[in-house]
């Protein structure tokens, strides 16, 4: 993978201000409390339960960190992450997953292998532990 | 071999020759002490004596009535080919074959041995079988002569035929034929790359020894018997890898449907115990209780589900039947879904029911049809986003002793993938759900004594939209209700 350009976001270390997240997972309860988490714990967050009108919404550079459920209907998270990987190469991307097999079978067929373990976040997840997880990504120089 | 008769011991040899001279026949008498001589025709008799049969035996063998047999070897293919087709085609009763390699059957239908059998079956009622390895060239081959039975089925050609092991993994090095067990030839494979009958065969060995062709008949059963057997073990490891397969993928989907629901769960208990609970609204309290129930019944139903698979499975669904008029089994599964929590009832879709007007009793228990129609209702409003539900129930017009239910909808229908499996287990094709609602349903119905089944609606009125689920429940006689 590679650096993050200069002058990146993610190199400021103060926790989690203005910080902006995106969530997409098609449980519309999921992505609804997941959201609240985040804003309770400072972050800017957006959500979705439809990846389709993520996709047509999203403009580069406008995250700090994007959280996407790999199985869902229409177009899974590993096709989300590549198009959204098209329009903005140097996203942060990581997996929200409840299913081993859907996470294995996919990184497996999708040759995701590559990809970090880290970058893998198991449902269900308590909130402190989510946002300790998400801080020590965003301030990861490199992913 | 030499045309006299002799009689040689240690140190002499004796032969009387014939020969016709000027229209005479002259006998002459040899005698020689040479031991050249001796040795030689001594030899000869040695090697006729272990080519002969103990006369002891043969005695036995005439006295017993056993049959006089005629054993020819062929060295010639040409001569082997014609006798081959000759034989195969004056079979009455029975052909078997065993091909040694793929090629062998490739070369043999091109020289008409095949096609001789193939209309032994299809004319004179023989009973052919064929026993060859496996490659896709013979399975095509194959195909092409068992039309005949699809072409001709008057007849009813009696051709089949089983696959032996790979080529590689076969030692058999000759092609053996059995007419009417009475007959044998077994011709050896001397080259199998080539194209031609008569340059792939080398020695052939025709037989009508009875005890001789009946062992090539017993190896003939034994092979067909084991290659059914072993189909029959291949089956059966492919069935259990099925269920292996399909219990992984249960765990699986089991596994994310369970894990779903907690995640709203701990996260609304986790921000409700941090935030200040006096900046709390009641709005906001009341949509964390929704949120909390709304997963918290997610749970329970399908922890339910998995307990009633499990029971079903192990044969122990127990049912508490009692008799009930349909009509109020109905209301009350349409109460019970609008009241459950985890139903966002959709503002865009009418439910209308469809009540008869006379009761119909039937004898059921009253929780587990309400959790089938419940089911389908579930089903109907997950697959449609407009447009109108319909639970109409009726006597059955084809047999008046059942009460036909039926769900209809306006949705998208069932996919073509999904119908031939609607009913087992996991045959979802939703991202939502573990496929288990429509196999309990039909393992409920079918404990009741009816049916469940399905139609996309276009098969019913065309370009309708949308699916029907139908059940029947067997009706119980209204006298003998009123009695109760």
């Amino acid at each position: 993978m590679k650096p993050r350009k200069t002058g990146d976001k993610s190199k400021n270390k103060s926790k989690s201000k203005n910080k902006r997240i995106l969530i997409v997972d098609d449980e519309p309860d999921v992505s609804l409390v997941l959201k609240k988490v985040f804003e309770n714990a400072g972050f800017a967050a957006e959500s979705y339960d439809d990846p389709i009108l993520a996709l047509k919404n999203f403009r580069a550079a406008s995250y700090d960190l994007i959280l996407l459920d790999i199985k869902m209907p229409e177009m899974d998270g590993f096709s989300l992450y590549k198009q959204l990987k098209n329009l903005d190469n140097d996203a942060k991307i990581c997996f929200l997953t409840a299913s081993e097999m859907y996470f294995s079978r996919l990184r497996k067929d999708e040759d995701f292998c590559k990809l970090d373990e880290g970058l893998f976040i198991r449902k269900p997840i308590g909130n402190e532990e989510l946002i300790r997880k998400v801080n020590a990504l965003l301030n990861e120089d490199t992913y | 071999m030499t045309p006299l008769s002799f009689s040689v011991s240690n140190n002499e040899f004796q032969a009387t020759a014939e020969k016709f001279e000027e229209g005479k026949m002259i006998k002459s008498l040899l005698v020689s002490t040479e031991p050249i001589y001796i040795a030689h025709y001594n030899s000869i008799f040695e090697q006729l004596w272990d080519n002969s049969i103990d006369a002891k035996d043969r005695i036995y063998d005439i006295e017993e009535g056993v049959d006089l047999s005629d054993i020819e070897v062929i060295p010639r293919s040409g001569r082997s080919r014609l006798l081959y087709l000759e034989l195969v085609r004056c079979a009455k009763q029975e052909i078997l074959f065993i091909f040694p390699t793929s090629n062998a059957l490739i070369r043999q239908e091109k020289i008409g041995a095949i096609p001789l059998a193939a209309e032994a079956a299809v004319k004179r009622s023989v009973r052919v079988r064929i026993l060859v390895p496996y490659t896709e060239e013979v399975e095509r081959r194959l195909q092409s002569i068992l039309q005949i039975k699809i072409l001709r089925p008057v007849y009813n050609a009696d051709i089949d035929f089983r696959y032996t092991d790979t080529e590689q993994a076969s030692g058999s090095k000759a092609t053996i034929l059995v007419v009417d067990r009475k007959a044998s030839l077994v011709m050896e494979l001397r080259d199998d790359s080539k194209t031609t009958f008569d340059e792939a065969i080398g020695l052939s060995t025709y037989s009508n020894s009875k005890a001789g062709v009946l062992s090539y008949v017993d190896i003939f059963e034994k092979l067909w018997n084991q290659i059914e057997l072993y189909q029959q073990v291949k089956q059966a490891n492919e069935r259990l890898k099925l269920h292996d397969k399909m219990q992984q993928e249960f765990i699986n989907v089991a596994a994310h449907e369970l894990r779903t629901p907690i995640q709203p769960i701990l996260s609304t208990v986790g921000l409700l115990s941090s935030t200040n609970q006096a900046t709390v609204t009641r709005k906001e309290l009341n949509d964390s209780i929704s949120m909390i129930a709304r997963n918290a019944t997610r749970l329970k139903q399908l922890s339910e589900d998995i307990l009633d698979v499990t029971k079903i499975e192990s044969q122990t669904l127990e049912l508490k039947k009692e008799l009930y008029d349909l009509n109020g089994i109905i209301r009350s599964s349409i109460e019970e879904y609008k009241r459950n929590p985890t139903i966002k009832y959709n503002t865009k879709i009418q439910l209308e029911y469809l009540p008869l007007h006379s009761k119909l009793y039937v004898e059921v228990d009253k929780a587990r049809i309400v959790q089938v129609i419940f089911n389908l209702l579930a089903n109907a409003f997950k697959f449609t986003k407009e447009g109108n539900i319909v639970i109409s129930i009726q006597r059955n017009q084809t047999s008046s002793s059942e009460a036909l239910i039926s769900v209809k909808d306006s949705g998208q229908g069932i996919h073509q993938e999904v119908f031939p499996r609607l009913f087992e287990k996991f045959a979802s094709k939703s991202f939502q759900g573990t496929g288990l609602g429509l196999f309990i349903s039909r393992s409920i119905v079918e404990a009741h004594g009816g049916r469940i089944w399905a139609l996309n609606n276009n098969k019913l009125v065309e370009c309708k939209r949308g699916a029907t689920f139908f059940f029947t429940l067997p009706i119980v006689n209204s006298d003998l209700a009123q009695l109760a």
